[in-house]
């Protein structure tokens, strides 16, 4: 629970580094009002929500952390939408908390398949130009790409 | 009877002896399908031309009368394929933008082996965008509907493949079912859907969601038809690292009215599930039948079936975003235009290609997978998907087969769980078990409710005892006698 709060606090201290620098720099306030102010202030910002147990339900800040993970582009109205969501899928996942588990190994497969192996040996592979057919963009043996460093 | 109700066994003899040619049979359907195709919207794509040109293929092979004793029983049928199966030549969109140009270089496993079994594609069938949803309306082209009732939904996410069999398009359809995707809809449309044994049929070819549970199967009007599906389907693949090598078995042994050895077991958390009272009642009346016909019935207790929802929401997600990963725009499908840098075409391509449902259970899946939050939710998951198993063994070393409804309700309306994913969700609760375990499960119409629509009961049974399966499910539906007085497609 505490590593949470203190997680959360570091992820909104670094989205907005310059104010937050700043403030950590007056010398008016001890730490501990410094921390309970900012708590305060990434309770509002991103309406984090404390649920029973502590448990911690997503939160927008976390949706865009997620969203950049995926390689996903999300409109300002699909994070409000997935932070909803979301929220209550976790929440109805997180009914399998309430199952202990502390002895039970965890599934790997469900048949008693061991190790598949093969041959290492040169087989007919499929048609280098039916595979070209469906690239977006090529350049005789090679997928053509934009510039992979910025402009 | 018109021909586009009869059977696959029923239309292969009728052409075999020569009172139908094949191309008569490929009329009868073309026809339905003009017939009623814009109302229910089964298909994304039809391939008329292809299909005339093999039937009339077909036909001169039959008339040169070299070929009849090699022909299989699913001969000169006309099938449907769920549109994530791959086919060489012929577009295959996954129900995604992100694969609406997409022409694969190669066939899946189960395509080649049906085309070999000699039967005659008719075209491409809807789903859910990557099989992810329950009622095909997260296809990115249109919804279908359901034949029975054009308001509802057919059920998901082999809804096109259900619709299409039920309203009579095609004879026999394959789905694929990661947590209910052929049975559901096939309980929706009043007709039979199998989901086989996990390892059992390749899935070389079938484009990918959650690799744990993927499974290729038959939906079919009648039993008899998804044994000779099964018969062609099920057999060691090389190419799918997770098949399974076992001798060659043939399941129309199994079609016997004979249950006097079965020893069936009720879960009673299945009818805990907020079941519509209509669809429990039923499923009692078929175990009663059963228990009549010599069958030995005993109340069982499967534990965790509660959490078998939310352990496939974890781990279904999770496998689909890093399945999913391959979608990047750079060596096949949709490629956004305009962007900057790399990261930019992987992520604007992304957030173009995918639909709202596909990018949920991505994110979903990213943030269960995401450093900090694994041990809490994916391992939990599959630390409780062992419980689960474990709950399976037990039973099973004690009974043949486990019977329970197929869903808790009937088809719904459209729209009517579209804004409510959890709600959606929820449809599959009965089915996803059979996932977690990798057992088999069938799904046979047992009647209508009051409103007429159709009613599913759903079979369980032991790794590869598919013919066990097929055994109960063919005297329950011989016993019912639906199929004489079933009137298939639209009836309103």
């Amino acid at each position: 629970m505490k590593d949470r709060i203190v997680k959360d606090i570091m992820v909104c201290v670094l989205s907005q580094p310059q104010c937050i620098l700043g403030f950590l720099h007056c010398r008016v306030m001890t730490f501990n009002t410094k921390l309970i102010i900012i708590l305060f202030l990434c309770y509002n910002k991103w309406k984090i929500i404390y649920r029973k147990a502590g448990v911690i339900m997503i939160n927008q800040l976390e949706i865009e952390r997620v969203a950049k993970l995926a390689r996903l582009k999300c409109t300002e109205k699909e994070v409000q939408q997935y932070t909803h969501q979301l929220g209550s899928i976790l929440e109805y996942i997180n009914t399998l908390n309430q199952i202990d588990t502390t002895d039970v190994e965890p599934t790997v497969q469900v048949i008693s398949l061991k190790n598949v192996y093969r041959e290492d040996k040169v087989q007919q592979s499929l048609d280098k130009e039916a595979i070209f057919a469906n690239a977006p963009e090529r350049e005789e043996s090679y997928f053509k790409t934009p510039k992979i460093l910025g402009r | 009877m018109e021909l586009f109700r009869k059977s696959g066994r029923e239309l292969s003899a009728m052409m075999l002896k020569r009172e139908i040619s094949v191309e008569d049979l490929l009329r009868a359907h073309l026809c339905r399908i003009e017939q009623i195709e814009n109302k229910v919207k089964a298909f994304i794509t039809i391939t008329e031309e292809r299909a005339l040109k093999l039937a009339r293929e077909l036909d001169r092979q039959l008339a040169s009368g070299a070929m009849d004793d090699r022909l299989s029983d699913l001969w000169g049928i006309p099938i449907g394929l769920k549109d994530n199966l791959l086919t060489r030549g012929i577009r295959t969109t996954s129900g995604s933008k992100m694969l609406a140009e997409y022409f694969p270089p190669y066939d899946a496993t189960v395509v080649e082996r049906l085309t070999r079994g000699g039967t005659i594609l008719m075209g491409k069938t809807n789903l859910d965008e990557f099989a992810m949803g329950s009622s095909t309306e997260n296809s990115a082209f249109y919804p279908t509907r359901n034949p029975w009732d054009l308001t509802r939904v057919p059920g998901g996410s082999s809804g096109g493949s259900a619709a299409a069999v039920a309203a009579g398009e095609v004879v026999l359809a394959l789905g694929s079912d990661t947590g209910g995707s052929i049975r559901q809809p096939a309980a929706f449309c009043g007709i039979v859907g199998l989901k086989p044994t996990y390892g059992s049929v390749s899935r070389y070819g079938l484009i990918a969601f959650a690799s744990s549970m993927d499974q290729i199967g038959p939906l079919t009007r009648d039993v008899t038809d998804s044994a000779l599906v099964l018969n062609q389907l099920i057999g060691y693949d090389p190419r799918d690292s997770t098949s399974v090598r076992r001798g060659t078995e043939d399941f129309t042994q199994a079609l016997i009215t004979d249950v006097k050895d079965i020893k069936l077991g009720v879960p009673q958390e299945y009818f805990e599930q907020n079941i519509h009272p209509e669809i429990s009642q039923l499923t009692y009346k078929a175990i009663r039948i059963l228990e009549k016909l010599g069958a030995q019935v005993e109340e069982v207790s499967l534990p965790h079936t509660e959490m078998a929802l939310p352990t496939y929401y974890i781990l279904a997600p999770a496998e689909a975003s890093s399945n999913l990963s391959r979608f990047d725009g750079i060596r096949f499908g949709k490629r956004a235009h305009e962007v900057t840098d790399l990261n930019d075409l992987y992520s604007l391509t992304r957030s173009e290609g995918f639909g709202s449902e596909v990018k949920r259970r991505i994110m979903l899946g990213t943030y269960t997978l995401s450093v900090g939050y694994y041990d809490q939710y994916y391992r939990k998951a599959q630390k409780v998907r062992t419980l689960i198993i474990e709950d399976f063994a037990r039973v099973f070393a004690n009974f043949d087969v486990l019977i329970s409804p197929t869903t808790p309700t009937t088809a719904f309306k459209l729209q009517e769980n579209l804004q409510n994913p959890l709600a959606m969700y929820k449809s599959d609760i009965l089915t996803v078990p059979a996932n977690l375990a990798g057992i088999p499960a069938i799904s046979i119409p047992i009647g209508f409710d009051s409103t007429g629509l159709p009613i599913g009961l759903q079979i369980l049974g032991k790794h590869f005892a598919e013919a066990t399966l097929l055994r109960v499910a063919y005297t329950l539906e011989q016993e019912l006698g639906l199929l004489a007085k079933k009137d298939w497609g639209i009836t309103r």
